[in-house]
């Protein structure tokens, strides 16, 4: 049996899940049409990279699909999507080589149209960070994941967790003084 | 649960989300997965045919192996004349024996020494 699109478009998560489950193509692109936005902006505030951000998000999703059918409970597929883009990360920064990571860090900077001057600030910010703690700030603060939720997912203590977050947030809040409040109104606007 | 945020920082966090436009993204990542499976058919019909390729070279010699092994493997290692005392000590008294203690033989000993 096959739906149309707009079918698919108008199903529900969890029942689109299920299909995908069963490999239907069409049911996991509605999925990632869904998704894609929250992966793709997970990954930009990971590696501050927008282009970098996109292939490691596509890697993601072809992750996902290739491992869908494992998934028991389809009502949890944003949090084992999530896990799945956190594992792609953490590989790339396993494999990055550390010379090469330090030049990037430096001059990497997001260039996509939608990227906004707060965006690039924030990103410069976070890529001022070592890169677990960077993680484990855009965790918290991006995913709004609990400090044990972050220990579970990237596998670091919880005494880790707690320390990296709290030395980023300090690092993060000398680097971006320069937004109090009007700013960040302002860039809404 | 904890989960102490500092207000400022995670409202830098939400304002700097942005909202992509996911129809070229979606469609790459379908056009990788379509090209994917298509890679892993080919690979699979790769498979299949060496496979087939594999069986069709090797039934001659594989048929004479069975063969030869089948002649050999019952064979008596001391002759007896009675018959049926020979039909008794068949199971001991053949190559099959002598192999398959040779294979217990090393298997323990591999056991042994690496498990």
């Amino acid at each position: 049996m096959t739906l149309g699109r707009e079918h698919y478009a108008r199903s529900q998560g969890v029942f689109l899940v299920n299909l995908a489950r069963k490999g239907d193509r069409n049911a996991f692109e509605e999925l990632v049409g869904r998704r894609q936005n929250q992966v793709r902006n997970l990954m930009r505030r990971c590696c501050g990279d927008a282009t970098l951000a996109d292939d490691l998000a596509q890697q993601a999703f072809l992750q996902a699909w290739r491992t869908i059918h494992h998934l028991q409970k389809p009502s949890r597929f944003g949090a084992w999507l999530k896990r799945v883009a956190i594992n792609t990360w953490l590989q790339q920064a396993r494999r990055k080589d550390p010379l090469k990571s330090a030049d990037a860090d430096e001059v990497s900077l997001p260039s996509a149209r939608e990227t906004t001057d707060l965006a690039m600030d924030l990103d410069a910010a976070l890529a001022e960070l070592e890169e677990r703690a960077r993680l484990c700030i855009v965790l918290s603060y991006h995913e709004r994941m609990t400090h044990e939720e972050i220990s579970e997912v990237t596998g670091m203590p919880l005494g880790t967790v707690k320390s990296h977050i709290r030395r980023g947030t300090q690092r993060l809040q000398k680097l971006l003084s320069d937004y109090d409040e009007t700013a960040v109104v302002e860039e809404r606007r | 649960m904890t989960s102490d945020r500092d207000a400022a920082i995670q409202n830098l966090f939400d304002t700097a989300r942005a909202d992509l436009d996911g129809k070229e993204f979606t469609a790459r990542v379908m056009s990788e997965i379509d090209r994917g499976r298509r890679w892993s058919a080919l690979r699979w019909l790769g498979i299949a045919a060496v496979l087939i390729a594999c069986g069709l070279l090797l039934s001659g010699p594989v048929v004479d192996v069975v063969n030869v092994l089948g002649a050999i493997l019952p064979a008596s290692l001391i002759e007896i004349e009675t018959a049926w005392l020979a039909q008794l000590l068949s199971p001991i008294n053949s190559v099959a024996a002598v192999v398959g203690a040779g294979i217990l033989i090393v298997w323990g000993a591999y056991r042994k020494l690496f498990a």
